[in-house]
């Protein structure tokens, strides 16, 4: 089964769909209600990072199976101005646009792994995975 | 040159209006949108006979390329009414679309018919032809799509009108129940309503319930306590209920801090909590 789900964030509202896709997602491979809400807010706070300092960007969903392993994979892309000081941004309370500084610090902890690239001027990219146990 | 063959095109379109619009209206017979009733036989062809006669004079000057130009203020105006119309009967875009497009076929024909033996002429006419009728259709996409969005912006404008009351349910005690999404429209609306209805009902408690708001991230939260702060400033203590067992999770693991921050599960327990602190007391009425 292999399942993916693409929205191109580029309003407010995208954040929104993506993040439904993401719960229906999360729902349909047997994710509790925890891990759902887990999902969902991990899948709303990069896309509102996409939208609040890229502008537009997308997010891919997708469903993983990986031999015994059942899981999730979520990836958000934006050819944004990128994140100068990855290390800084991944600092609980670091935040440049008056926010509480938590939303990439508290997505990694919502998720069981986190991987994020990013080049000054070309952009970043967030690939989140949380597995079914 | 480009002068001649939009004369070719104009003038066969006049020459042939009441041939083409028999074919036009035959063509359109197929579509799934009359099929389904939504548009009778008659109403079609007394729309198509007005849509050809006001196209036959826009290109009669021979402009088959500025539909800018204000020959075609009259098509852009019909195409505007018409799209708006379809879309409110329930036409999908691809059947509005059509029917621009069926034009073009059917015109197309008759072009070959009439400059069959002169190719060169006859591909001209067909690529400006082609490409005007291919404008036009974007067109009633276009305004198709914008009256949707219309649409939807008015709903979405009297949504976030219903959706932040503030109720006073007794002396001094407000409730805020938050539903769906908190973007920075509504909490900006939610806190306007919140600080004015303090005021309003000299109250000292407000009590936020967020039972209808499914997923709080870091900027929902982020707001919540803003609008908290500042009511505090106002001098009312918010009390924040009816988190759920996910969404609490989520805050711990997100690392929202909450501590400064009076909560209650429920709504119920808030309101309690609320009477102790006005040192009032809900007992039981003895008969």
């Amino acid at each position: 089964m292999e399942k993916i789900e693409e929205v191109s964030i580029n309003n407010s509202e995208d954040i929104i769909l993506a993040r439904q896709i993401a719960r229906e997602m999360a729902k349909e491979l047997g994710f509790g209600l925890a891990d759902q809400t887990r999902i969902t807010t991990a899948v709303s706070e990069l896309s509102r990072n996409i939208y609040t300092f890229a502008g537009t960007g997308r997010v891919v969903v997708k469903a993983l199976s990986e031999s015994a392993k059942k899981g999730m994979e979520i990836i958000a892309e934006d050819r944004g101005p990128g994140i100068p000081d990855i290390e800084m941004a991944m600092q609980d309370g670091y935040s440049t646009n008056k926010g509480l500084g938590q939303g990439l610090p508290g997505t990694k902890r919502l998720m069981d792994e986190f991987e994020i690239k990013s080049e000054a001027g070309k952009g970043a990219t967030v690939t989140i995975r949380k597995w079914l146990r | 040159m480009a002068k001649k063959e939009g004369l070719n095109i104009s003038e066969l379109l006049a020459k042939k209006e009441k041939e083409i619009l028999d074919a036009w209206t035959k063509a359109q017979a197929d579509i799934t949108a009359f099929k389904k009733g939504l548009i009778t036989e008659k109403q079609l062809r007394e729309e198509s006979a007005r849509f050809l006669g006001i196209l036959v004079r826009a290109v009669a000057g021979g402009n088959l390329e500025d539909i800018t130009a204000p020959e075609y203020d009259e098509v852009n105006k019909f195409l505007a009414n018409f799209s708006v119309s379809r879309a409110s009967i329930g036409f999908s875009p691809s059947e509005t679309a059509t029917y621009i497009f069926s034009l073009k076929d059917t015109v197309l024909r008759f072009l070959q018919d009439e400059f069959g033996d002169q190719p060169a002429e006859l591909s001209k006419a067909v690529i400006g032809f082609s490409m005007l009728m291919d404008k036009l259709g974007l067109i009633t996409v276009e305004t198709y799509v914008k009256a949707r969005e219309d649409v939807i912006r008015e709903q979405q404008k009297s949504l976030l009108e219903i959706s932040t009351p503030v109720i006073q349910v007794w002396e001094e005690i407000l409730v805020l129940p938050l539903i769906g999404t908190i973007d920075s429209a509504r909490a900006k609306q939610i806190m306007e309503n919140l600080l004015e209805s303090i005021v309003a009902t000299k109250s000292s408690i407000v009590i936020m319930d967020i039972t209808g708001v499914p997923a709080v991230d870091t900027e929902v939260a982020n707001r919540l306590l803003r609008t908290m702060q500042a009511a505090k400033l106002m001098g009312a203590e918010c009390v924040l209920t009816g988190i759920s067992p996910q969404i609490s999770q989520t805050l711990v693991h997100i690392g929202v801090d909450l501590s400064g921050v009076t909560t209650r599960a429920s709504l119920r327990d808030g309101l309690a909590l609320a009477f102790r602190k006005l040192k009032l007391k809900v007992t039981k009425m003895e008969v």
